[in-house]
């Protein structure tokens, strides 16, 4: 049953509809991402060879600095003896910021599978610098170089 | 074997096959009727000396024939029964063809007062005007489809000023197809006796049991006091396959009522003026189940647009009732006297999913818990109203009722059965209903990629959300809806993402994300 008053209520309820709420300015940039990336030869990381990634990335980055988001990679790789062996990246993006180059670079902690069966490692620091066709990641104090993307996409926006 | 022979025995052959598959069709005549013919030593079978009664050429007519009723009155003698089709055969009246809605015409006008009674399958009756069916005794309708028969076509009739307009039968085999036909003021006995009132109505009498397979689509009921469509019957299993849509209702009682209808669908009509005070334009009684109710316009009544009630007379409790996409009510104050929709307590198992509704407000429907500041018509009973459009059906944005926040993911899903994978990432936000974002998406399997933007966050709770968008020409569909769940802090295992893009149906789903996480906040 419509109310009384309904359309002065309709009109303000309408006008907040439309109205930016103050969690929209704080968003500055949105990086996004689901692909698959190729190391050149010779990466590698705690011993285990690298050929390759696949990233998926969601995060919102503030223009103060701090973003929320999420950084998940696999990498791809081979253990000393030859076997597959991919390392798992599980990362809580806190902070980013976009370039005026539109790279963008996000930071956190994350936990990293090694994919040896035993427990991952928890908090490790990481830093990915993203662009539309590339993507560097620092993991701990390994800088992996910079990964050539082969397959999806990654947006900054 | 000589030429000769050969002819013959192929002639044979032919004549055996005509046989065997039955030559009635090809050789069905052609019967005439008019008000200055005449039935004595006539077949009806020449144009030019028509009988004078429809019975008549009925009686004449072999299954298949069709019988052509010139414009005129017929009262359909002897008094004391009803006209009566029990051949399948088809009856054009002088508006064959001519849709009946707001058709002001000569008519083929049949005025028998026991009514007609179709005892035979797959007849068809284009073209006519039923009218003062009005004794009883007998069928108490303008048609009445008879129990046990299938396949009734009634095309571009007008019936009117009956007790009932239509009984409705159909054991199945073929479609009964209900068009163009414009069913008005049924009201002898209304209040009175035999379903008075009602433009089409079954039951489990009238039916002789189940009813299956029933398109009514693109009439007009109008004025009648009980019910535009009236499905009373209360003994199991019912009715099942009845779509109505794309008709027009109003200034009836209500405009369609319904007990122990199942797998149906209640579409596209547009429902007005609905005079039946505690009622509603759409009223469900007991055990209907997975019926949708969609794209209807429900404008204005003395009752409520609809209602939900559990009489204990057949079955349970109705169930896998949907009603999207509806607009109930408009802006102002000429609306529903009752509820937009009224759920009773036990009239429906479990919560009625009544999202992406047009309540007649921006602000939603007027709800004392859930939404106590909408301004729409109301909302009572179990239903999930949220989210409502934001403006009428269609193209209203089904964002009404969102609240403000974020979600972000990036992992991978599993996509088929032997371990293939997909990876996502996306950010979606929703601003009081006004969706941003982005999605990329990729199926490591067949290579589908999506890159994406988020136009629609329609769901937003502390551990659910939905959104959908539009995606980039280099993407593997335009659009895309996706549903992800947070439902731990270490999303591996836990939290789910799903997505729906072309074809592909919830790809991802149903189980957790194998690697990743995702927030809501």
């Amino acid at each position: 049953m419509t109310r009384l008053g309904v359309v002065l209520t309709a009109i303000f309820g309408f006008v907040s509809v439309l109205a930016p709420a103050a969690v929209a300015a704080q968003d500055a940039a949105g990086v996004t991402g689901a692909g698959e990336a190729v190391f050149p030869s010779g990466a590698a990381f705690n011993g285990v060879s690298l050929s390759g990634l696949t990233l998926g990335q969601g995060v919102w980055i503030a223009g103060n600095g701090t973003a929320t988001g999420q950084f998940q990679a696999v990498l791809l790789g081979t253990s000393l003896f030859g076997a597959p062996q991919d390392v798992t990246v599980e990362g809580k993006v806190s902070g980013g910021s976009v370039a005026g180059d539109g790279s963008a670079t996000l930071s956190g902690t994350a936990t990293v599978d090694m994919g040896d069966g035993n427990l991952p490692l928890p908090a490790v620091p990481f830093t990915v610098t993203a662009s539309t066709g590339s993507l560097g990641l620092i993991l701990g104090a390994t800088a992996l170089p910079t990964a050539t993307l082969t397959a999806g996409s990654i947006t900054i926006e | 074997m000589t030429r000769a022979k050969r002819y013959a025995s192929g002639f044979l052959s032919v004549l055996a096959i005509l046989l065997a598959i039955g030559v009635s069709a090809a050789w069905a005549a052609d019967r005439y009727v008019a008000t200055t013919g005449n039935d004595t030593a006539n077949n009806c079978s020449n144009s030019l000396f028509p009988c004078q009664t429809i019975q008549k050429a009925i009686n004449e007519a072999s299954p298949s024939d069709t019988i052509h009723v010139a414009a005129g009155i017929y009262p359909e003698p002897p008094a004391g029964s009803p006209l009566t089709v029990n051949k399948t055969l088809t009856l054009l009246g002088a508006q064959n063809g001519v849709d009946a809605r707001g058709r002001v015409a000569t008519e083929s006008i049949v005025t028998d007062s026991q009514g007609t009674y179709v005892t035979a399958s797959n007849v068809v009756i284009d073209g006519f005007t039923f009218e003062n069916s009005t004794n009883p005794a007998f069928t108490n309708y303008g048609i009445l489809m008879g129990a046990g028969t299938t396949g009734t076509q009634l095309l571009n009739n007008i019936i009117q000023n009956n007790i009932v307009g239509i009984g409705l039968a159909n054991s199945g085999g073929s479609q009964v197809l209900i068009r163009h036909n414009q069913i008005q003021n049924n009201n002898v006995f209304f209040n009175v006796c035999c379903a008075g009132g009602t433009g089409i109505y079954t039951d489990e009498f009238v039916s002789g049991g189940a009813v299956k397979n029933v398109l009514i689509e693109e009439n007009a009921f109008i004025g009648n006091d009980d019910a535009g469509i009236d499905v009373s019957n209360t003994a199991l299993p019912g009715v099942s396959g009845l779509d109505v849509s794309t008709n027009s209702f109003d200034m009836n009682g209500r405009g369609v009522v319904l007990f122990n209808t199942h797998m149906s669908t209640i579409h596209d009509n547009s429902i007005t003026n609905s005079t039946f005070v505690g009622s509603a334009a759409i009223r469900l009684f007991d055990n209907n189940s997975n019926l949708s109710i969609m794209n209807n316009d429900l404008t204005t009544g003395a009752g409520r647009a609809i209602r939900l009630s559990f009489l204990g007379l057949v079955g349970g409790p109705s169930s896998g009732v949907v009603i999207n996409e509806n607009n109930i009510g408009t802006v102002g104050f000429t609306n529903f006297v009752g509820e937009g929709l009224l759920v009773e307590p036990g009239s429906h198992v479990g919560t009625v999913n009544a999202e992406c509704n047009w309540w007649g407000s921006p602000s939603g429907p007027f709800n004392a818990t859930n939404n106590p500041t909408g301004t729409g018509e109301e909302v009572v009973g179990d239903a999930d109203f949220t989210p409502w459009l934001a403006a009428p059906a269609p193209g209203g944005a089904c964002i009404g009722g969102v609240p403000s926040g974020k979600v972000t993911g990036g992992g991978q899903v599993r996509v088929n059965m032997t371990g293939g994978k997909g990876t996502f990432g996306f950010n979606a936000k929703s601003d009081s209903g006004v969706g941003s974002g982005h999605l990329n998406y990729l199926n490591h399997v067949t290579g589908a990629h999506l890159d994406c933007k988020v136009t629609f966050v329609t769901e937003l709770t502390p551990t659910t959300a939905k959104f959908e968008g539009t995606c980039s020409p280099n993407s593997a569909a335009m659009s895309f809806m996706a549903e992800v769940e947070d439902n731990a802090k270490q999303g591996k295992n836990a939290d789910k993402f799903k997505i729906t893009y072309g074809t592909n149906v919830d790809e991802g789903g149903p189980g957790p994300i194998i690697s990743g996480n995702i927030e809501i906040k």
